[in-house]
């Protein structure tokens, strides 16, 4: 491999790009390369499937769509054919009851329940849900709607409701969970009553309408045009004007921050998609950063999911380590930030997530890597392999732990420890802490498609034991973090997966998957549940909050994390997601 | 989709979901949205001792940003007290730095550099914890690396809260090891060595504040210029692209699009410049219909062809066969043939003669200019990839309907064994299957054997084929070698029984089927039992011919007349 590597500096600029946007040869537009695409569609479509009550969906979304409009307008034209006449709202009296927080910007009224008050008329109604957001410009609403059940009175639907709109002074949020009987006999079906639950009001106090968080990426590049030539644009850019044997869709791209050049401030490795070179952000004294990847000899132009700054060999800097593809590309720091490649291991694994950790005590820092599917068999092409069976899959790619025998060595000990456990799973994430607090560190792994893995580490020697102690999870897990959210000392875990309303819908429902068992079909909807928080009882097992806490609405996540933002002493989540967004009119599958 | 397939699942029950995925993947390259726009969430801790939960605030303060968000990084970039957020996004802006301005610096938070000494230097799996003097306990582990393809600060940052103070602070090294450290302040950051006492105040270096800039993708663009990493074989479309002998640039255009004569006339300039480096100019024109007018008010030196719909598809099924994001094509496009009929570059939107003669140099050019030139922000290659395949140019025919491109196109390629493949050869004996040809079918799929002696696909074909031909011992050569690798598929099971079925070896025909019986039931197994006894039944063994029978239910075709054959056969006793 060392033979291969070549190092070459092409010079040539991007063709030019102007300005105009070209015309489509008519007829092209309509795309006939996709018979199996058609057919699927078909097999999708609500109306034709006999999924009536996902047409179902669509009928009360687009009833949604006019609640939504009149928020964002100015609350004067009322919106018709929406409510029956026997329209009854049920929601807490006084919205906003009680203080749920309250610091110098945020603040959260929570409405009490149960004691419910009736409005009867569906103006009024709206007029009340319309009252926190006088004023406000940007007005946004979202319906996510989980459940939808035929029955003798109507069809009731669950749905949850998030509404935002914001000024120079301040920024609200509403959230809530209505539940919805409809008149299902009209077209459109008809609102009967609205319960609210779940009723949150979230002020946020700006000034001159600036958030507490600002996005300053631009303006910290000392140079924009690295970040205008290539940052501001997504993958699609890139796959739309390189050949594909270069431009791929990627899943995903590392971030690695540390101390690169021992001056005291923060650096950052950038991993970038197929076709684009890595880019090392050195921080100078002003906080702005500069790209000195060239130089560094770390502008790796193969797709990087993730990198690692860490003192392999303890001499006091951050060397780096780099998976690229199905390789992972050791190079040594010289003090200074310039790299020396010293070894590249080949795996047989797709690689995704890297953790450095010593887990055999010996004083240096070993590599754990996540693998997801084998590196060779499968269609690079491909954003999605084929887990199979899909709930629960068992057939993607060993992860793999690598013993740091010093002197650039590292030997996969991943058998010899007891790491091959469940181990051809669509490995995504891991991360380390020692839950049993017996002093080592332990290991939890996210996997796509089916259930994770909990390593408890006995000196050194690994056990899986996530099902003995209920945190395998059983989703499509995509991150997984370790923090202390309750303050007990015990690290819990927050496992990001995917929450998807149709999901919800369908899997609960007696015609989805009918000859299964009540408790396999659990399996099926813990795949659209979304995220999970697990609490450490500190006796060794584990608690699934998730749902009594309120932190699985996700969406379709990826990157997830504790972190206290406000700096109160209690770790808040934030969740990175959205699946692919495509540019132009296209649709929303 | 279809549903996901148990773990012995048929052949044909994993092929139904394949294609399930290979549609989404499908609908993925052509730029469709799935759970796209989705808003990042953030989740308050309400610090409720006694009602512990989170909310939702992610609108509130702005951070619902609608990215397909992918990985999150934390520190506190600029020293103030508070985490800053580092985020990479699979659409653009590719990466967000969000500044956190939640507190001012002067308390409300303190902060840990660890510096292994005896244990590693980084000192990753060190504990900290801090009580407060309000009784109040938070912990934390040094990691490197966590979550989905990130690494955070290696800084500890601890959020106090603004009233409490920090009465004690525990250190647990990666050995076991405990440290206390006392009388630390909040606001502060401090420096702990490993087996040094006390904690070393760090200065906080001030950064002036970067300015707020709000980011938003530029649209789509579809101008570019498009340089193929190894050069590719292409079809014969209408004999515009094969047996050429020259470098020739076949350029689409219309007479509605106003860029399109401006770009042919600036190569008109440049004519005889083209000509001498050996490039010939096809201009195609695209008009839903021909008016030559258009074209001979030019007055150009080059060639000239009207371009019907087929044509101009064939062009963008090229195209979208080597683009990993598919856009339809644009006007004007230019194609750059070389001389042995393969593609070398493509470009969307007007190209300058300048650029031609420069792309002209890449044809016998090193490698390294290609790559160079494909791949133009400079960076360092572990392995320089290899080029696109003709594979995804028959995909795309088949998928479009253009199947006596995508034969003549194989046939051509499998001539040449530069060219010829496994993948190629399946391919073209799957037309020769739909298009009834078997004896040139087995021939390919025998010739993709002769290259991967454990093919399954050809495997599979040729079984079938002979199976239908009714040769039961060619047949069970094949399904027999597939089988080693998949012994519970219950189709190959099948099919294997039925080839010793027509080589009348019953027994055996009746173990593969009962082996198959015993993991999936369908209604060809029971039409293969009916067979079977039938043979048995032909054969005078009658007791097994019932046995076979007892096997299918009742009503299965065949099954009762066979029955009753048995039953004046064999008298009841």
């Amino acid at each position: 491999m060392l033979k291969k590597l070549i190092f070459f500096l092409p010079i040539c600029a991007i063709a030019q790009e102007t300005s105009a946007p070209l015309s489509v040869i008519p007829g092209l537009e309509k795309n006939r390369f996709d018979s199996a695409i058609r057919s699927v569609a078909k097999l999708d479509d609500p109306t034709v499937d006999g999924w009536s009550t996902e047409a179902f969906n669509e009928t009360s979304g687009e009833q949604f769509n006019k609640i939504a409009d009149f928020l964002a307008s100015d609350h004067k034209t009322f919106p018709k054919g929406l409510a029956h006449p026997a329209f009854r709202l049920m929601a807490s009296p006084a919205r906003g009851a009680t203080s749920a927080f309250q610091d110098q910007s945020l603040s959260l009224l929570r409405a009490a329940s149960p004691d419910l008050e009736i409005s009867e008329s569906f103006q009024k109604a709206l007029i009340e849900l319309a009252e926190p957001l006088a004023g406000l410009s940007e007005i946004r609403s979202k319906f996510k709607t989980i459940r939808v059940e035929p029955g003798d009175e109507g069809t009731t639907t669950v749905t949850y409701v998030q509404i935002g709109g914001r000024d120079l002074s301040k920024a609200v949020q509403l959230n809530a969970t209505w539940k919805c009987l409809w008149d299902a006999s009209r077209d459109p079906p008809l609102l009967k009553s609205i319960e609210v639950s779940n009723d949150d009001q979230v002020s946020h106090s700006l000034k001159n309408g600036q958030s507490i968080f600002s996005e300053c990426t631009r303006s910290v590049f000392q140079n924009p045009e690295t970040f205008d030539r290539q940052l501001i644009y997504g993958i699609d850019h890139w796959t739309s004007r390189f050949d594909g044997a270069i431009a791929r869709p990627a899943a995903g791209h590392g971030l690695a921050i540390g101390d690169v050049n021992g001056d005291g401030l923060e650096d950052l490795y950038l991993c970038q998609p197929p076709a684009l070179p890595n880019l090392l952000l050195i921080q100078n004294p002003d906080g702005t950063v500069t790209d000195t990847a060239l130089a560094a000899g770390v502008n790796w132009h193969e797709e990087t999911r993730a990198a690692l700054l860490n003192d392999l060999d303890n001499d006091g800097d951050l060397d780096l380590v780099a998976v690229l593809g199905s390789k992972v590309v050791v190079q040594a720091n010289d003090g200074s930030g310039k790299f020396e490649l010293k070894t590249v291991i080949d795996s047989a694994s797709s690689l995704f997530s890297i953790n450095a950790i010593d887990y055999d005590g010996d004083q240096d820092l070993d590599l754990f890597i996540c693998g997801y599917t084998l590196s060779s068999g499968v269609n690079l092409d491909d954003v999605f392999a084929n887990p199979m069976p899909f709930e629960d899959a068992n057939n993607g790619a060993p992860n793999l732990i690598l013993r740091n025998e010093g002197g650039w060595n590292f030997t996969d000990v991943t058998s010899e420890v007891g790491l091959d456990q469940n181990n051809m799973r669509f490995s995504y994430a891991s991360s380390w802490d020692d839950f049993d607090r017996d002093g080592d560190l332990d290991l939890y792994v996210a996997n796509d498609f089916g259930r994770n893995n909990l390593y408890r580490n006995d000196g050194g020697k690994f056990t899986d034991v996530a099902a003995d102690l209920g945190v395998e999870d059983i989703g499509p897990g995509m991150s997984a973090s370790w923090g202390d959210y309750n303050n007990d000392g015990f690290p819990d875990i927050y496992v990001s997966n995917m929450f998807s309303s149709a999901g919800n819908r369908i899997t609960t429902q007696s015609q989805f998957k009918a000859g299964l068992k009540e408790e396999d079909k659990l399996d099926f909807r813990r795949h659209a549940r979304g995220n999970s928080l697990f609490r450490n009882r500190g006796d060794g097992t584990f608690e699934d909050v998730s749902v009594e806490l309120g932190v699985t609405l996700g969406r379709w996540a990826w990157g997830s994390t504790f972190v206290d933002m406000n700096n109160d002493g209690w770790e808040d989540l934030y969740v990175t997601n959205g699946f692919l967004t495509a540019q132009g009119k296209d649709r929303d599958l | 989709m279809a549903q996901s397939p148990d773990e012995n699942a048929a052949s044909s029950d994993v092929l139904r979901y394949d294609l399930g995925w290979k549609a989404i993947n499908n609908l993925l390259r052509q730029g469709r949205s799935l759970s796209g726009q989705e808003r990042n969430c953030c989740f308050l801790n309400l610090g409720q001792e006694k009602e512990l939960r989170f909310a939702d605030v992610s609108a509130a303060i702005g951070l619902d940003y609608p990215d397909d968000g992918r990985v999150l990084a934390l520190s506190d970039w600029d020293f103030d007290g508070d985490l800053d957020f580092w985020i990479a996004n699979r659409s653009g802006p590719q990466v967000r730095f969000l500044r956190n301005d939640f507190r001012k610096p002067e308390s409300g938070f303190i902060a840990f550099y660890l510096r292994g000494t005896i244990s590693n230097k980084d000192a990753i799996g060190s504990r900290v914890t801090i009580t407060m003097d309000d009784g109040r306990i938070r912990s934390e582990t040094l990691r490197a690396g966590e979550g989905y393809l990130s690494q955070s600060s290696k800084w500890l940052h601890f959020g106090t809260g603004t009233e409490a103070k920090v009465s004690t602070v525990k250190i647990r090294w990666p050995n076991g090891k405990e440290q206390a450290l006392s009388n630390l302040e909040t606001g502060q950051r401090y420096l702990v060595t490993e087996g040094k006492e006390g904690a070393q105040p760090w200065k906080t270096p001030r950064f002036k504040a970067l300015a707020e800039s709000p980011l938003n993708e530029p649209p789509l663009n579809d101008t570019t210029r498009i340089i193929l990493l190894a050069p590719l074989p292409l079809p014969d479309l209408e004999g515009l692209t094969q047996g050429v002998k020259k470098a020739r640039l076949i350029n689409l255009w219309a007479s509605w699009c106003p860029a399109c004569p401006i770009e042919l006339s600036d190569w008109g300039k440049s004519a005889t410049e083209l000509k001498k480096a050996g490039l010939e100019i096809l201009a195609v024109n695209v008009d839903e219909k021909e008016d030559r007018a258009h074209w001979e008010v030019l007055d150009l030196p080059f060639e000239y062809r009207f371009g019907n719909e087929g044509l101009v598809t064939k062009f963008d099924v090229i195209q979208r066969a080597i683009l990993s994001r598919q856009r339809p094509l644009p006007v004007p496009c230019s194609f750059l043939i070389d001389a042995a009929g393969r593609l070398r570059a493509i470009y969307k939107g007007p190209v300058s003669a300048e650029q031609l003669l420069s792309d002209l140099r890449l044809i016998d050019g090193r490698a390294e200019e290609t790559l160079a030139a494909a791949s133009p922000l400079p960076g360092r290659w572990g392995q320089p990839p290899g080029g696109s395949s003709p594979q995804q140019i028959v995909i795309k025919f088949l998928e479009g309907g253009f199947t006596e491109d995508a034969r003549n196109y194989l046939e051509a390629l499998i001539q040449d064994p530069e060219t010829k493949t496994v993948g190629l050869l399946n391919l073209l004996g799957g037309i020769y299957l739909d298009q009834q040809e078997f004896s040139k079918a087995a021939a390919v799929f025998r010739s993709a054997l002769a290259l991967d002696p454990n093919d399954r696909k050809a495997h599979l074909e040729l079984g079938t084929l002979f199976l239908a031909a009714k040769q039961g011992s060619l047949a069970e050569v094949h399904f027999s070698k597939i089988l080693t690798t998949t012994p519970n598929d219950p189709d190959l099971l099948q099919q294997l029984g039925r080839s010793f079925l027509f080589q009348g070896e019953l027994d055996s025909a009746r173990e593969a089927f009962e082996k198959a019986r015993t993991l999936a039931d369908s209604s060809g197994l029971q039409a293969s039992l009916v067979e079977l006894a039938t043979s048995y039944f032909d054969a005078g063994n009658l007791d097994q011919a019932s046995d076979a029978l007892e096997l299918v239910p009742l009503e299965t075709s065949g099954a009762e007349a066979l029955r009753e054959r048995l039953g004046s056969a064999r008298p009841e006793k």
